[in-house]
């Protein structure tokens, strides 16, 4: 089966500094993919290569087994919402509904124009009189009136009040049951994301420092508590935290359980200090 | 694209309208007056036999003087206008695209972002085209009468008349098409584009449009009756062309020198009739001039170079956003 998204060695730079280097990314299609990452970690560059608005610096990025970008059929097929949901201030919502179709050969305006109507969001209204939560249903609306086999969405619930995320992602995961997209989705909120993802990928410092199913994932890393002499002797520590005679290590130990020395306690561990400890720690083997 | 370059530049379309309306409401009434002053005055009788007798340069200079100043007024006004106006259009483009981060909607679009500008591009220029064209029709029209007298090649004629007006804007909108994208901001690119424009467009008007063509040479009786400029009145029949400059020749065809030429004028200048002076030493004048019916060869030279410049700039803002977009 052809990926949704395949990333192989993807590089990026921007005059001498790599935003992005030696990516490589492999997303199975009707997943939804949290990419996570601090600011500065490349997440928007890699998104911006996938909807083809950037032409990588070396490597390459495919969706659906095509070239990302470049042709119309490339973005035909990916839709994309953007950074702070940008929208043509002075243009009504009906107006942006028309450009969509204008620049868009497949654009379902009908289905956009009932997703609207369902959130009570006034097609007269000019973009620039919503507020922030109904600009970024608009550009949600908007990408996947393209009918988009990706979404690709960019820090889509920064700046949105409580209420506005929930509604958000209520709409984003109805549309998913219903038009089976796949969904890339970055953030920085950690807790937002563990209803909506499926999967995950980390990023810093432009490069993947996690890639695999949340479920997986969570399940091929412990926590361990233990005496600090025995520490050195864990293989896979991804982050350890000592105090004078006590270890907290973070530990990959793949997919079965394995033996540890009975010394440790063992204990799950949460999504969010997961990512937590892969973003702190320095570049760990993966 | 249609739809959309027509929601995104329609209301300059109703302020070209508007600037045309305008200007059509000021000049036609005035170029009406203008021609019953010029048929009043018996300007083109004097035109067509003899200007140099006393009765038609009175007549000349009382119709001149009625309707050269507004006929000037209207160059100086209206001489930065196509900067401003090619600015004002083409910043918006990519500058405006990227101050409010719109690019990443419109680029994400079914369109891709080459295709995108060059159709904006096109229907922009052939809009700016149509609103250029017909001010210039409308200012050619009100300074007919006024042309007749002075020639076409007076900057109030030349710059707003045939197709130059509409090759600055053309400048202009193109130079800040750029601007827009390598500064990412409307207004510094509006700045940038009008400083350009007027770097460029200097030079041209007051330089380097004499050399278009070499000039041509006519050898006549001496007179110091002769003025230069915009608002110098014709001393023989027919259409003035663009006189770029008099000399006084010695019997031989030789041209005297600054300092000779300087004496002889002081001396001229000291007797009863100055003209007579200069015979009777067997002087002749020479006149260096462009013909009036080059107008057409150097408007079209003209437009080819703000025209020419506008490609050029425009092609190099469409590789640069081909070759990586942001």
């Amino acid at each position: 089966m052809t990926a949704a998204l395949e990333a192989e060695g993807l590089g990026m730079r921007f005059g001498r500094a790599w935003a992005l280097r030696e990516c490589s990314v492999s997303v199975p299609a009707g997943s939804v993919v949290a990419l996570v990452g601090p600011n500065g970690a490349g997440k928007t560059t890699l998104m911006h290569l996938v909807c083809g608005l950037l032409r990588p610096s070396e490597g390459r990025v495919r969706v659906f087994g095509g070239d990302a970008g470049g042709t119309a059929e490339a973005l035909a097929r990916v839709g994309f919402v953007a950074q702070e949901h940008p929208l043509y201030r002075g243009m009504t919502v009906a107006e942006l509904l028309r450009m969509g179709q204008a620049l868009n050969p497949g654009f379902d305006r009908a289905l956009a124009e009932l997703r609207l109507a369902a959130l009570d969001i006034p097609l007269v209204k000019r973009a620039g009189a919503l507020s922030g939560g109904q600009q970024a249903q608009v550009s949600l609306a908007l990408a996947l009136a393209k009918r988009p086999r990706l979404l690709v969405l960019d820090e889509p619930l920064a700046n949105l009040d409580p209420v506005a995320r929930r509604d958000f992602s209520r709409t984003l995961m109805s549309a998913v049951a219903e038009d089976e997209v796949t969904v890339l989705l970055s953030s920085h909120v950690i807790a937002d994301l563990e209803a909506v993802c499926d999967r995950l990928v980390v990023l810093n410092r432009g490069s993947v420092r996690l890639d695999g199913a949340i479920e997986d994932v969570l399940a091929a890393h412990r926590l361990l508590s233990g005496p600090r002499d025995a520490a050195t002797d864990v293989p896979g520590v991804v982050r350890a935290v000592h105090s004078e005679r006590h270890s907290d290590l973070l530990v990959r130990t793949g997919p079965e359980e394995t033996a540890v020395h009975p010394v440790w306690q063992q204990h799950r561990v949460g999504l969010e200090e997961l990512i937590l400890a892969y973003l702190e720690s320095p570049a760990v083997t993966r | 694209m249609i739809w959309f370059t027509w929601r995104m530049h329609r209301a300059q379309v109703y302020a070209g309208l508007a600037l045309i309306a305008l200007v059509a409401a000021v000049f036609l009434p005035y170029g009406e007056t203008a021609r019953g002053s010029f048929a009043s005055h018996g300007v083109a009788a004097c035109l067509a036999h003899d200007t140099g007798g006393d009765h038609c340069q009175t007549a000349l200079q009382a119709f001149m003087e009625q309707f050269n100043g507004i006929a000037n007024h209207l160059s100086t006004w209206f001489s930065p206008l196509p900067g401003l106006i090619g600015a004002i259009v083409g910043a918006g483009i990519l500058g405006r695209e990227y101050e409010q981060g719109t690019w990443r909607l419109a680029w994400t679009q079914s369109v891709p972002r080459t295709r995108w500008l060059v159709q904006r591009i096109v229907l922009v220029t052939a809009g700016i085209t149509a609103v250029c064209l017909a001010l210039s029709l409308i200012f050619t029209w009100f300074r007919a009468p006024v042309d007749e007298v002075t020639g076409r090649f007076a900057p109030g004629a030349f710059d707003l008349e045939g197709l130059s007006l509409t090759g600055y804007t053309l400048f202009a909108f193109a130079a800040a098409v750029l601007a827009g994208q390598l500064m990412r901001r409307t207004v510094p690119a509006i700045v940038a584009a009008f400083a350009g424009f007027m770097a460029v467009r200097m030079p041209v008007e007051f330089w380097l449009r004499e050399h278009y063509m070499a000039p041509a040479a006519r050898i006549s009786a001496p007179t110091l009756r002769h003025t230069l400029g915009p608002s110098a009145l014709p001393v023989i029949p027919g259409r003035p062309g663009w006189t770029l400059g008099f000399h006084l020749l010695d019997p031989s065809g030789r041209p005297l020198s600054a300092a000779a030429e300087g004496q002889v004028v002081g001396r001229a200048q000291a007797t009863h009739d100055p003209d007579a002076y200069l015979r009777s030493l067997g002087l002749h004048l020479k006149t260096v001039y462009q013909p009036a019916g080059r107008f057409w060869t150097f408007q079209l030279i003209e437009f080819a170079i703000f025209g020419g410049l506008a490609l050029v700039l425009l092609a190099l803002a469409v590789h640069r956003l081909r070759r990586r977009g942001v």
